[in-house]
């Protein structure tokens, strides 16, 4: 059995999911907002990243800084015109409003890109040789973008002024008025800082899928799935489970086939929700 | 006063036939095609190939002066790439919209749950876009399949293999009810011509890494990887392959015979070669003018999804005006011996099942981002390169 073959494959795969995983994080597991939406804002930004570098044949580093910033304003508006409103209100209005504007974005990227499915060829295409081992270049520098952008939320969160706000806006936002924070910007802000991080992952899922506007419903729920296993909120978490994810879906779908090997990550995510469901890093940002 | 009568029961005749019509359909009427499809879910891409070639069609026999002189029209739904959906929304097309003629969805899955309700109803569906022979060998009378069916997939892979003396293959596909008819008809190929199948297996809708069957891949070393898959999947393999640096010496994929697939894999994906019904280069009835006006309408040139749509609606089109009728069982009866030439080739039905046996497989190789037919050679426009250059030797 090609145990290290299998075991990069995996990790490199688990960083894709910690890709994903990095602004649903920040909108669903700390301000526990269920955003259906968060998988075709990936999909949007690998289309207008494919649009970019193909269409108008700007490099990809253009790319990497505009497509986040756009998806970030989106968020920004979003949040500020359709959530704001029901922030108060029962969880299953943000529930529904998520997943009608995830129709709008799918039928309005079909209605612009087409159905037919896009690529970048070309752009991090190639492998890097590591110890006999052929690494994938773009799954490499997602990884790399992953684990950095889940340390630096993760220290954002935890050491500065505003991560503390939002912290506390999430956690307690009767406290945090109290306390002369402003809530609508900080989630405004928030919301925009997690659909930019969706943003910046779906420019980097581009050259590594085939991408067209229903790309986000194939890894939705398994962007979920890493933050359920990984603990709410908790970035460490996430990338651990984000990578434990990787590696068991490629060992599973070596010894047991690609169908069980997809399930295992499902069944992982039941049985954190049934044993464990503060997640691997016990209780994570929001209890 | 009575002497009116006779004319105002008269002008109450005429509103009457003016406001509820002759029960009859008159010439202006237009005969309705109902379809659902796959506008959203797994199949949308490839069904909306299979859309556009019956809606050019449409237009085309329009222009011509529509079906037994009067306009065609489509009756549309989205069965969002689920069989359920799509068995209740025949149910709707037939008693609901009560169309006159009826083309299958795209896909076997959906094709096997619509022509269920057709037979219920004993309602022609021509089925132009699934091609699993199981849907055929269930007994239905009325289900005529105008699509190639499976083996014609698979019947290029044995002489080409043949011809570079490789005897080894591995399979890795999509699990779907094609591809399992693709499996068993590639066993019984690979049975008769001693052809090791080092490994088969499948990964569900929605795969999008294929780490694990390509470690295997290269543990196991097979001359040929076959994969019938959809084109994301087969964008998505070659581009894994070149990310890992892997390469089997033949990759053969349905999913490369696309538009797409030359789109979004680029250089990556020159030299797959890929299984074929239909190609806009073939010299096949209808096929110049076919192409033409595709490309024209919609900026690229059709592939076999397409293909599949429009040949289906041509072969209806032509039972029709042959019979002269719109009924039922007059035009099935007619479809049992019926054989024409299309965009796909020859078209013939073994009666009793109403399984295509007159279309045939091709196979092409894609160079300089061209797909180009390297099998059968009647139809050749290209020497393949086999086996595939290593990806350090590509520029």
């Amino acid at each position: 059995m090609p145990v290290w073959e299998l075991l990069v494959g995996g990790i490199l795969l688990g960083g894709l999911y910690a890709l994903m995983a990095c602004g649903l994080n920040l909108i669903f597991g700390v301000m526990g907002v269920i955003n259906f939406a968060h998988g075709d804002f990936l999909a949007v930004a690998a289309l207008i990243t494919v649009s970019l570098v193909v269409g108008l044949g700007l490099p990809f580093i253009v790319a990497v800084v505009v497509v986040p910033l756009l998806l970030a304003a989106f968020g920004y508006v979003f949040q500020a015109v359709i959530l704001r409103r029901i922030a108060n209100g029962p969880v299953i209005m943000s529930v529904l409003a998520t997943f009608a504007v995830s129709t709008i974005i799918v039928n309005g990227a079909i209605l612009v890109w087409g159905g037919s499915y896009r690529g970048l060829p070309g752009v991090l295409g190639g492998s890097v040789e590591l110890f006999g081992l052929h690494l994938s270049e773009s799954r490499l520098v997602a990884f790399v973008v992953a684990m950095t952008g889940s340390l630096g939320v993760w220290w954002f969160l935890r050491r500065t002024r505003f991560g503390r706000a939002i912290r506390s806006v999430a956690q307690a936002p009767e406290l945090a008025t109290i306390s002369g924070i402003s809530i609508d910007r900080v989630r405004n802000v928030t919301f925009a800082l997690g659909a930019g991080m969706a943003g910046l992952g779906g420019v980097l899922m581009a050259p590594t899928f085939a991408a067209d506007p229903q790309l986000g419903s194939r890894f939705l729920i398994k962007a979920f799935a890493v933050i359920i296993v990984g603990g709410m909120g908790s970035y460490p978490g996430a990338m651990a489970g984000a990578l434990l994810l990787g590696v068991l879906e490629v060992f599973g779908s070596y010894w047991f086939g690609p169908t069980i090997g997809s399930a295992l990550l499902f069944l992982v995510m039941l049985a954190t929700l049934l044993v464990r469901p503060q997640g691997l890093f016990g209780i994570g940002l929001r209890t | 006063m009575f002497q009116s009568l006779p004319r105002t029961l008269a002008a109450l005749g005429l509103l009457t036939a003016v406001l509820f019509g002759a029960p009859t359909a008159r010439a202006a009427d237009p005969i309705k095609i109902g379809i659902a499809l796959s506008m959203t879910g797994n199949l949308a891409d490839s069904a909306g190939h299979y859309r556009k070639a019956i809606e050019l069609w449409r237009d085309m026999i329009n222009q011509k002066g529509g079906l037994l002189g009067r306009p065609v029209e489509l009756v549309l739904y989205d069965e969002r790439s689920d069989p359920a959906t799509a068995a209740r929304l025949y149910e709707r097309l037939i008693t609901v919209d009560k169309v006159d003629l009826l083309i299958a969805p795209w896909g076997s899955a959906s094709t096997a749950t619509s022509s269920a309700v057709a037979e219920k109803h004993k309602r022609l569906l021509i089925n132009a876009g699934g091609a699993s022979e199981k849907v055929q060998e269930r007994g239905f009378r009325y289900t005529v399949q105008t699509a190639a069916p499976i083996s014609a997939y698979v019947e290029g892979i044995a002489p080409l293999m043949a011809k570079y003396k490789y005897d080894s293959m591995v399979m890795v596909s999509r699990d779907f009810n094609a591809a399992r008819d693709m499996s068993a008809a590639l066993e019984k190929i690979a049975k008769e011509k001693n052809i090791k199948i080092l490994n088969s297996e499948y990964f569900p809708a929605g795969s999008t890494d294929f780490s694990s069957n390509i470690a295997k891949g290269r543990q196991l070393g097979p001359d040929v990887w076959v994969s019938l898959a959809y084109p994301n999947e087969a964008i998505e393999l070659v581009r894994q392959f070149r990310a890992t640096n892997y390469l089997p010496k033949v990759f053969i994929s349905n999913g490369v015979s696309q538009e797409d697939f030359l789109k979004a894999a680029g250089k990556d994906g020159e030299y797959a070669i890929g299984m074929s019904l239909y190609e806009p280069v073939m010299k096949t009835k209808g096929n110049a003018e076919f192409a033409k006006a595709f490309v024209a309408k919609y900026g690229y040139e059709p592939g076999y999804f397409a293909g599949f749509g429009y040949a289906g609606a041509t072969v209806l089109a032509e039972v029709v005006t042959k019979t002269g009728s719109l009924d039922q069982d007059k035009l099935r009866a007619e479809l049992d011996t019926y054989e024409t030439d299309t965009v796909l080739g020859h078209h013939k039905i073994e009666p009793k099942t109403g399984l295509q046996v007159g279309v045939k497989g091709l196979l092409i190789q894609v160079r300089n981002g061209k797909r180009e037919i390297i099998w059968p050679t009647e139809f050749k426009t290209i020497d393949e390169v086999l086996p595939l250059p290593a990806w350090e030797q590509r520029s």
